[in-house]
């Protein structure tokens, strides 16, 4: 399918915006080779060209390289109390991560979950 | 430094986050709060005369809604296995869950922990049950995550397998 320029532009303007993008690139080795985005906004800070990137990046650790297949984390809630969703794309060279802000997905379904489990707990006592 | 990924998985409430926030931050809620995905905390032990970067993965409690999302399992080097002792059909969740788990990252160490042991007089598995779980080999240890018993030993007891190899 092919998504009119308009389309795709607005898409990229309101992730940058509303959903904090932010991406890293993780060569085969895994070292981090490039970054941007609002990467502060996940606690991600003080990164180096060429180190390990699983030493830099802890939830990275065990899930790269990637076996050419794209991976889908939803809800990641790291250190710093922030939720993404966190998206894994293979490339020739190596592995991009994408980050997506999903605080407001994250305490909607907090809301519903916490409610159904809770009565939950109550119809055993 | 040398870092593991270790993964928490189970049904819901039976005290993934609490042993999390017990071992990490030595709190303890009486409030349940559900785990929406995943929560990633980490602390370093000693084991075996090395430092060890144990990354936790506390992933959301499964039920017949939420099915575990094996995406989260990738790259994990052991799990643990956690229910509740005050509901039976909590093992019977770890049961399946234990399956899946392998199916997807294979034989990797785990243990099953049996949380809630405060509240043992309302237990709902017996002696046999835990016995039957033993014979086939697994390694079951009794945690409180409110008072604290054996929530260090848990994760010490799983990095030194995975350090065993």
């Amino acid at each position: 399918m092919d998504i009119p320029f308009p389309i795709s532009d607005y898409l990229i303007k309101f992730m940058r915006e509303n959903l904090s993008l932010a991406y890293l690139f993780v060569d085969k080795d895994g070292c981090l080779s490039n970054w941007g985005g609002k990467l502060t906004t996940y606690g991600i800070d003080n990164l180096q060209q060429g180190d390990d990137a699983s030493q830099q990046i802890i939830f990275l650790e065990g899930l790269l390289p990637l076996d050419d297949v794209p991976l889908f984390l939803p809800c990641v809630k790291t250190t710093n109390g922030m939720c993404a969703d966190i998206h894994l794309l293979p490339d020739r060279e190596g592995d991009w991560i994408l980050l997506l802000d999903a605080t407001w997905d994250e305490m909607q379904i907090f809301k519903v979950q916490q409610e159904i489990n809770s009565s939950r707990l109550m119809q055993r006592k | 430094m040398l870092q593991k990924k270790i993964c928490m998985v189970g049904a819901f409430a039976t005290g993934k986050t609490s042993l999390v926030a017990k071992f990490v931050y030595s709190i303890f809620s009486e409030k349940y709060q559900t785990t929406v995905g995943v929560k990633i905390d980490k602390k370093i032990l000693e084991v075996q005369e090395q430092e060890l970067n144990l990354i936790l993965w506390d992933l959301y409690g499964e039920d017949e809604f939420q099915k575990l999302r094996t995406s989260y399992l990738r790259g994990s080097s052991g799990y643990l296995l956690v229910v509740d002792g005050t509901r039976k059909s909590t093992l019977q969740t770890a049961f399946d869950l234990q399956k899946r788990v392998e199916e997807t990252v294979g034989k990797v160490p785990f243990i099953l922990v049996l949380n809630k042991s405060d509240l043992e007089d309302e237990w709902e598995l017996d002696l046999a049950m835990i016995e039957a779980v033993e014979e086939k080999g697994w390694t079951v240890i009794k945690t409180s995550a409110k008072t604290g018993l054996n929530v260090e030993e848990i994760f010490h007891t799983l990095a030194s397998k995975i350090l065993e190899g």
